[in-house]
C-alpha cells in the first residue's frame, strides 16, 4: 500500500470540507476519486499533497506518517501533483517550468528529454513563455512537470477539466506510459466515464463524505449515480 | 560648461540612486512586499562600515567585503523571522511591519551613533578626478559608483534568469502554492531575495556614504529615493532602473543647481509629474516578469473578493428585500420571509444605544472640564483630541478605504501653516481654524489625483514623497518663518486661561464633528464602497461602487480633518515649524494608535488615541528607546494581534457604539430568539468591520 487515508477530515476555518475519509491506494494501481462540484476532492488531494494538514486522522505514505512534513518536501519522498487549473508558473518557459518541476527530483526515468518524448508537442514549445500555451499544452506540460520530480505517486486533479475530449484523450494515452514508468496514479475526476475506463478502483465522495468504493469492474452505473448525486434519477 | 559639468554630475549620481532601488524592487517583485525599512538598511551598513573604520583604522572600502555578506546574512534572517510572517497576510501587515522595523532601526542608531552627521573616507580614489577637455572634471569615485551599479544590475538579471535560485524566484512569485507544490520552500527562496536586497542596499549606503554625509534620519531619504528611481523607471527592467536613477539624479543637480536647497525638491517634483504622465514608468520593459505577475496575482485575487463582496451585498439586500444595501438603514428592524426563516436585520450593536447615551454625557463633562481643571490638564487634553482625531483619519483611509498613507503629516502641516497665514492676514484664530481646514481639504483635491496613481505600498511612500515637497516647499518661504517655524502673535493679547479654554472648545467641537462625520460617511452607502475597494479595488469597481469617486472623498475627509488637528495644534502650542509639523512621526504616532485599539472600527483609534497618549505622556521622557519600544509593539501587534484591543473586546461582548454595518439574526419561531444565523451576521460584520 503507496498510500493509505487514515479517517482523515479537514476544514476551511469552521467549514468541514471532508469527513473521516478513508482511503487506500495499492502500489501500481490507478485509483480515481469522482464526485460533484464541493464534494472535496481537492481538499484530499491538497491534503495528501501538504497544503492542507487533517484535523484528524492521518495520511501515511510508505508507511510513514506525513504529519508534521511541510508540502515542499514531500516531492522528494515521492509525491508529485498536478494541481486544479494546471498552475504553470506563466512568466516562465516551458522548460523553465519543467525544470522547477525537477528541482526535487528523485533518481527515475524522467528527465527533459523522456518528457518530451511522452509529449512531442511541447518539445516544439519549449522556449515559449507558459502563458501562451493552449490549455490541452498547458496541461501536458503541467503534468511533465509533476513527471519530472519522478514521483511514486501522481496526484492528478481535474486533468479534463476545461479542454475538448479529443485532447483528453490524447491526454490519458499518456497515462500507460507514466505508469511504466513505475508511478501510481490517483486522479480526482468529474468525468465519470473517463475515471472508469482508466481506474482499478474507485473512490466516490458526496458532500465530503466517501459514500462508495469498489473496483471499477465492479460498479454499475445506477449505483455510481446515485453516489455521485446522493439522490436516484 | 556649468551646465555640462552639472548634467555630467547627475548622471554619475543616478549610479548611487540605481543601486538603493536595486533590492526595493526585486523584493517587490518576488514577494509583492514594500519594504519601509529599506532606506534604514542602508544605514545600518555605512554607520557599521564607520565603526569598524573607527575602531580599527581599516579602509572604508576593506568594510565591504566584512559588511556585504553580513547584511546579507541579516537579511536572510529578517525575512525567515519576521518578514515571512507579513508575506500573504496583505499589504496593511508588510507596511506597518516594515515601517515599524525602520523606526527601532533609526532610533537605535540615533542611540548609538547619536544624531550627528557622519562619513566616510574613499581615500585618494575619492578625490582624484578625470581631467576631460573643456576643463570638466568628473570624480573616479563616481565613475566607479556608476560602474558598480552597472555590474550589480546586469549582474541580478543573469541571476534571475539564468541560475536556478533565479528560477525559483521566479516560480514563487508567479504562484507560491504552486510552487511549495513543486518541492519549492518559498519561506527559502523569499529570504535569499531579500538577503540579495540587503546585499545591495548595503553597498549602496556605504558608496553614498562616501560620497555624502549621513545622519541616523537619513534612512528615509535613501528609501525615497531608491522609491522615486523604481517608479520613474518602471519596473520590471534592470535598464530602466538605471535610467530612473540618472532621471532623478539629473533632477537633483540641475535643480541644485538653479538653487542650492532645491536640488532634493527638484527630485520630488520630477517624480511627480512622471507620476502624472506616465505612472508605469518612463522605461519600462512592459512585459517583464515582475509587472506581470503582479497583474496576474490581482486578478487571482477577484474571485475570493467577489465572494465575500456578494455574501455583504445579498445579506444586505436579503434584510431590505432586495433594495440597494444603502436602502436597508432605513428598514432597521424589518423582518422578511425568506427561505422559511424569518430574519431580522438589524444596525444597532449590543450597546449602541446605551453607549450613545453615555458618549453624549461624556461630551457633556468634557465640555464642562474647563471650569473645573487646571491649564496644563486642558492643554494636554488638546494635545490626546488632536490624537484622536488624527488616528480617526488614519483609520478612516487605511482601514475603511484600504489606503495605507504614510503621509499624512502633509494636511497636518498645511492645516497649521494654512492657519498662521490666515492670522498673518488678520483673519480670526477661531475661524482660521475650520476655514484651513477647509482650505487644507480643497489643496487636498489636486494632491488626490497624484496620490491615486499609486496603488498599496507604493500608495504609501508616494503620499510620503508629496509631503516631503510640501515640506521641502513650506521650509524656504520666509514669510512663513522659514526652516525655524514662526509663531502665533494674534493670540498673544489674550487671556491665557480663556484661550486655553477657547481652544479646548473648539478642539472638542472639531473632535464631535470628526468622529461623528465619519461615522456619517461609513454608515451610507460610500462605507459600504470603500469597505469593498478595502478588500478588493477591481472587484468593487466591476460591481458598480465608483470607486475614484469612493476613494477621493475618503482622502478628502482625511485631509480636513488632518488640517484641522494641525491647526488646533498651532493654536494650542502658539508655534509651529516645518521639520515638526510636517514629520513622518505624525503618521507613525497614528498608525500606532490605530494598531492598538483595533484597524477598521471607529471605535479602535479613540481607544488607541487615548492608551498611546498615556504611554506618551509616562514613558516619551525615555527618549529613543521608548520609539524603539514603540515600533516593536507596532510590529507585534500588526503581526499577532491585527484586530487590536477593541477587537478582542467585540470578540467576546459583540459591544457596537458605532455600528455601521448590518446584523442579522434568525428569528425562527418568532421575534426575539437568536437562531442559527450567527454564520451570515459574522460575514456581515466581517466585511463592514
Amino acid at each position: 500500500m503507496i498510500l493509505s487515508v487514515e479517517q482523515a477530515s479537514a476544514h476551511y476555518g469552521k467549514f468541514q470540507a471532508l469527513f473521516s475519509i478513508d482511503l487506500r491506494v495499492p502500489e501500481g494501481q490507478t485509483v480515481a476519486v469522482i464526485g460533484a462540484n464541493g464534494a472535496g476532492k481537492s481538499t484530499l488531494l491538497s491534503m495528501i499533497a501538504g497544503l492542507v494538514s487533517p484535523s484528524a486522522g492521518r495520511v501515511v505514505f510508505d508507511g510513514a506518517d506525513l504529519r508534521g512534513v511541510p508540502a515542499y518536501q514531500r516531492p522528494a519522498l515521492g509525491i508529485a501533483m498536478v494541481p486544479e487549473g494546471r498552475k504553470l508558473f506563466p512568466s516562465l518557459t516551458v522548460r523553465e517550468n519543467l525544470q522547477i518541476g525537477g528541482y526535487q527530483a528523485r533518481p527515475g526515468p524522467w528527465n527533459l528529454s523522456s518528457v518530451y518524448e511522452l509529449f512531442p508537442n511541447i518539445a516544439r514549445y519549449k522556449d515559449r513563455k507558459s502563458g501562451s500555451l493552449s490549455g490541452g499544452e498547458a496541461q501536458a506540460v503541467a503534468i511533465g512537470r509533476a513527471l519530472m520530480s519522478n514521483p511514486r505517486l501522481l496526484l492528478l486533479d481535474e486533468v479534463s477539466l476545461g479542454l475538448a475530449p479529443v485532447v483528453v484523450k490524447a491526454l490519458y494515452a499518456a497515462l500507460d506510459g507514466i505508469k511504466a514508468g513505475g508511478a501510481t496514479v490517483l486522479l480526482v475526476e468529474q468525468d465519470v466515464s473517463q475515471a472508469l475506463a482508466v481506474a482499478d478502483h474507485i473512490y466516490c465522495l458526496l458532500e465530503g463524505r466517501a459514500v462508495l468504493d469498489g473496483a471499477a469492474a465492479g460498479l454499475s452505473m445506477d449505483q455510481v449515480t446515485y453516489a455521485y448525486f446522493g439522490a436516484t434519477r | 560648461m556649468t551646465w555640462v559639468h552639472t548634467i555630467v554630475q547627475g548622471i554619475l549620481l543616478g549610479g548611487y540612486f540605481a543601486l538603493f532601488a536595486t533590492g526595493l524592487s526585486l523584493v517587490f517583485g518576488v514577494m509583492r512586499l514594500v519594504n519601509l525599512a529599506h532606506g534604514a538598511l542602508a544605514l545600518v551598513a555605512a554607520f557599521c562600515a564607520v565603526a569598524l573604520v573607527n575602531a580599527t583604522g581599516m579602509s572604508a572600502w576593506l568594510t565591504l567585503p566584512i559588511v556585504l555578506p553580513a547584511a546579507a546574512v541579516v537579511g536572510y534572517f529578517l525575512q525567515r523571522w519576521l518578514l515571512n510572517a507579513t508575506v500573504g497576510a496583505g499589504e496593511v501587515t508588510s507596511v506597518l511591519v516594515t515601517f515599524g522595523l525602520s523606526i527601532i532601526i533609526t532610533n537605535v542608531l540615533l542611540q548609538v551613533f547619536s544624531a550627528n552627521s557622519q562619513g566616510l573616507q574613499a581615500g585618494s580614489i575619492g578625490t582624484a578626478s578625470v581631467h576631460l577637455p573643456g576643463g570638466l572634471d568628473v570624480g573616479w569615485f563616481d565613475i566607479v559608483t556608476f560602474l558598480v551599479a552597472i555590474v550589480v544590475l546586469s549582474g541580478l538579471q543573469l541571476v534571475t534568469s539564468r541560475t536556478t535560485i533565479g528560477r525559483l524566484m521566479r516560480a514563487s512569485s508567479d504562484d507560491p502554492r504552486t510552487a511549495l507544490l513543486m518541492g519549492v520552500n518559498t519561506k527559502h527562496v523569499y529570504a535569499v531575495a531579500t538577503a540579495i536586497a540587503a546585499a545591495t542596499v548595503a553597498l549602496a549606503g556605504i558608496f553614498f556614504g562616501m560620497h555624502t554625509q549621513f545622519s541616523p534620519t537619513s534612512g528615509n531619504d535613501y528609501l525615497l529615493f531608491g522609491f522615486e528611481t523604481v517608479v520613474i523607471g518602471g519596473l520590471g527592467s534592470i535598464w530602466g532602473t538605471l535610467a530612473g536613477g540618472v532621471v532623478l539624479g539629473l533632477a537633483q543637480t540641475i535643480g541644485a543647481q538653479i538653487n542650492p536647497a532645491d536640488g532634493v525638491l527638484a527630485g520630488h517634483l520630477v517624480f511627480l509629474v512622471v507620476l502624472v504622465f506616465r505612472p508605469e514608468g518612463l522605461f519600462s520593459g512592459g512585459g517583464g516578469a515582475v509587472t506581470a505577475a503582479g497583474a496576474l496575482r490581482a486578478v487571482r485575487g477577484i474571485p475570493r473578493s467577489l465572494g465575500s463582496l456578494y455574501r455583504a451585498m445579498s445579506s444586505g439586500a436579503r434584510g431590505g428585500q432586495g433594495a440597494r444595501p444603502g436602502r436597508a438603514a432605513a428598514r432597521i428592524g424589518a423582518r422578511t420571509e425568506d427561505d422559511g426563516l424569518l430574519v431580522r436585520v438589524r444596525r444597532r450593536g449590543r450597546g449602541s444605544l446605551s453607549g450613545g447615551i453615555a458618549m453624549l454625557a461624556g461630551v457633556v463633562v468634557l465640555g464642562t472640564l474647563p471650569y473645573a481643571a487646571g491649564p496644563s490638564v486642558i492643554f494636554n487634553l488638546v494635545s490626546m483630541f488632536v490624537l484622536v482625531i488624527l488616528a480617526s483619519m488614519w483609520n478612516l483611509l487605511a482601514g475603511y478605504g484600504g489606503m495605507m498613507s504614510i503621509g499624512l503629516q502633509a494636511f497636518y502641516g498645511l492645516g497649521g501653516y494654512t492657519l498662521l497665514f490666515l492670522s498673518d492676514h488678520g483673519v480670526s484664530v477661531w475661524t482660521g481654524i475650520f476655514l484651513a481646514a477647509l482650505i487644507t481639504g480643497v489643496i487636498a483635491v489636486p494632491i488626490s489625483f497624484l496620490a491615486f496613481r499609486l496603488r498599496g505600498g507604493y500608495f504609501a511612500i508616494g503620499t510620503w514623497v508629496i509631503s516631503q515637497a510640501i515640506y521641502l516647499i513650506v521650509s524656504q518661504d520666509s514669510s512663513l518663518g522659514g526652516g525655524s517655524g514662526a509663531a502665533l502673535t494674534a493670540l498673544s493679547g489674550y487671556d491665557p486661561a480663556q484661550r486655553q479654554a477657547d481652544t479646548y472648545w473648539v478642539a472638542l467641537v472639531i473632535l464631535v464633528l470628526a468622529i461623528g462625520g465619519v461615522f456619517a460617511l461609513l454608515r451610507g452607502r460610500l462605507g459600504l464602497g470603500l469597505t469593498a475597494i478595502r478588500d478588493s479595488e477591481t472587484a468593487a469597481d466591476s460591481l458598480g461602487v465608483r470607486v475614484g469617486f469612493a476613494k477621493r472623498v475618503a482622502f478628502l475627509v482625511a485631509a480636513l480633518g488632518c488640517g484641522a488637528a494641525g491647526a488646533l495644534t498651532l493654536a494650542n502650542t502658539l508655534s509651529i515649524a516645518p521639520s515638526s509639523a510636517f514629520d513622518v512621526t505624525l503618521t507613525a504616532y497614528m498608525i500606532f494608535c490605530v494598531l492598538i485599539g483595533g484597524l477598521g472600527t471607529i471605535e479602535g483609534p479613540i481607544i488607541g488615541a487615548v492608551i498611546f497618549f498615556e504611554i506618551q505622556y509616562h514613558y516619551s521622557s525615555n527618549g529613543v528607546w521608548y520609539l524603539v519600544a514603540l515600533g516593536a509593539l507596532a510590529i507585534v501587534m500588526a503581526i499577532r494581534l491585527p484586530q487590536g484591543i477593541w477587537g478582542l473586546i467585540t470578540a467576546r461582548t459583540r459591544l457596537s457604539l458605532f455600528p455601521v454595518g448590518y446584523q442579522l439574526t434568525a428569528a425562527n419561531q418568532g421575534a426575539g430568539r437568536r437562531g442559527s444565523a450567527k454564520e451570515p451576521a459574522g460575514s456581515v460584520a466581517e466585511n463592514r468591520n
